[in-house]
Parts: structure tokens; C-alpha cells; sequence
């Protein structure tokens, strides 16, 4: 038997999902996310949901509410959750933007590479007063 | 002119990227450069910092190939930077010669880095010329 999923399609779904406002998504999407955020946020911590509703006072099946995604949060709830769980839910500072300049110049230099060859025709330094100069340096 | 004083200092210089091609063609001893320079300042008032990212492109005028490109940060904490502010608080405008002494200084850092990264290698005798800083061109101007 195969395992891969089927393919499912019905018309009475197509229009069900055709019917949803963009909006309405956006909102709940966004809603969705909070909720994940202060999970993630709660399991950072170390709480389980009993944990993390004696820390905000509330009856835990207030906090299954809050991470189902579907709760319409008020902005003194949402204070006290970053309080609480030392993350930024709201946004109230906006970024300072970063101011940039460029800046462009094209130039153009001839450069010898040939330095090298030269050193390799130099003649041959004179190595025996080297040696010598060595073999009558003092031992230390 | 009006004296205008500027307490500036480094805090870090960077190198964010290099990359060198050894050509497939045998090299000639004496080689023209096409040395492409990008200069990006970057402004943040509420760190009071101008970053000055500097990339140079090498690029060899007989076959058309980038030998070489490097990219270097220079960070420079401008302490009273707020001085500089437009009345609106919204922009930051830094007198033009330190505009062009931070390019400056950045090209110069960028050379000495250049240098490091060439020696012993087919391209050791490559030192990125002296610039005139006031050449540089101001191509955009944006925030983001």
C-alpha cells in the first residue's frame, strides 16, 4: 500500500477558502504567531503552561486560550507577558533608519610584476664570507 | 571657514570578504589594473557610529578577469555626531572634509589589508594606488 498522501481536492472546500477575507487572514495569521512567540518564549523559560499561569496569575485554561492562537490579547496583557517573559511583543520604538552614502571612483594603474625575475638575474650573493663570518662568532 | 570639531576615534576594522582568481592564462610581467572602488557609509545615529565599507575589484585590463576583490569595515564612533543633526532630527549632516577623511582613512586601511592578503602570491606587487579622497563620487544617498 503507498504511503504517499493523496491528492485531495473538493469544491466545497476551494469555496470555503475562497471565501475567507484577506484581512481576516492577516489578523489571525498575526495572532497565530503571537501565540507561537510566547510559547517559544515559555519553553525558553523552562514553565509548563501550570508554571507560566501561576507566574501571570490566571486560571491555566486562560493560557491554553492565549496559545491557541485565537485570544484578541489587551495591550495591558501583552505588557505584563513581556514583563514576564523578558521578550518584545510590541513594537512601540521604530527603528531608527540608517542614513547611506556610496561612493564610487574607477582608476586605472599600470603595474610591473617583474621584480621577481630581476632578483633571480641578480648575481649570486657571496656566501663562503658568510659562512666564515659565522664560524667565528663566539659559541653562547 | 567655520573651525568645527569632531571627536572621532576607530573601534574596529574588519575584512568581510576576499577572494583571489589565479588566471587560466599565463601572466604578464607588466599588467594594467582596473581598480574598481565601492565606498558605503553607513550613518546610525543612536549608536553613534559610521561604518565605511570599502570593496575593490581588480580587474586585469588584457583579459577582462576580477583577479581579485576584497571588502574591508572600517567602524568609527563619532561622539558628538548628534551635533550634526538637521532640525528635523531625521538626518545626520556630516561636514563634507570628514565625509572625505573617513573615505581616507578607509582606503588606506583597505591598502595596508591588500597588501597583507597579496603577499607571496601572483599578485604581491599589487598595491591599490594613491587616491585623491575628494574624487570619490557620491552615487546615491538613501536610508533604510
Amino acid at each position: 500500500m503507498s504511503k504517499k498522501a493523496r491528492e485531495y481536492s473538493s469544491q466545497i472546500l476551494e469555496r470555503i477558502i475562497s471565501e475567507i477575507d484577506p484581512k481576516e487572514q492577516i489578523k489571525c495569521d498575526k495572532r497565530m504567531m503571537l501565540a507561537i512567540k510566547i510559547e517559544e518564549a515559555m519553553i525558553a523559560k523552562g514553565w509548563k503552561k501550570g508554571d507560566f499561569a501561576r507566574e501571570m496569575e490566571k486560571h491555566p485554561s486562560v493560557i491554553t486560550r492565549w496559545l491557541s492562537g485565537t485570544n484578541n490579547f489587551e495591550s495591558d496583557t501583552l505588557f505584563e507577558l513581556e514583563e514576564k517573559l523578558g521578550i518584545n511583543l510590541i513594537n512601540i520604538l521604530e527603528k531608527q533608519k540608517e542614513q547611506i552614502l556610496h561612493f564610487h571612483l574607477n582608476l586605472t594603474q599600470k603595474i610591473k610584476t617583474d621584480d621577481r625575475i630581476n632578483i633571480v638575474n641578480e648575481p649570486a650573493p657571496n656566501y663562503p664570507n658568510a659562512v666564515w663570518a659565522i664560524n667565528n662568532q663566539s659559541g653562547c | 571657514m567655520e573651525q568645527v570639531n569632531i571627536n572621532f576615534q576607530i573601534k574596529g576594522i574588519e575584512l568581510l570578504e576576499f577572494n583571489m582568481k589565479n588566471p587560466q592564462i599565463p601572466l604578464i610581467p607588466e599588467r594594467t589594473y582596473n581598480f574598481n572602488i565601492n565606498v558605503e557609509q553607513r550613518i546610525n545615529k543612536e549608536e553613534k557610529l559610521v561604518i565605511v565599507n570599502t570593496a575593490v575589484d581588480l580587474i586585469q585590463e588584457n583579459d577582462k578577469q576580477c583577479h581579485a576583490s576584497i571588502k574591508t569595515s572600517c567602524v568609527f564612533l563619532v561622539e558628538n555626531i548628534l551635533d550634526f543633526a538637521s532640525s528635523g532630527n531625521q538626518q545626520i549632516d556630516l561636514p563634507e572634509h570628514f565625509i572625505i577623511t573617513l573615505n581616507s582613512i578607509s582606503l588606506s586601511t583597505t591598502r595596508g589589508i591588500m597588501f597583507s592578503q597579496f603577499k607571496g602570491t601572483f599578485m604581491h606587487n599589487v598595491v591599490l594606488p594613491i587616491v585623491n579622497p575628494s574624487t570619490l563620487i557620491l552615487t546615491k544617498l538613501n536610508t533604510q
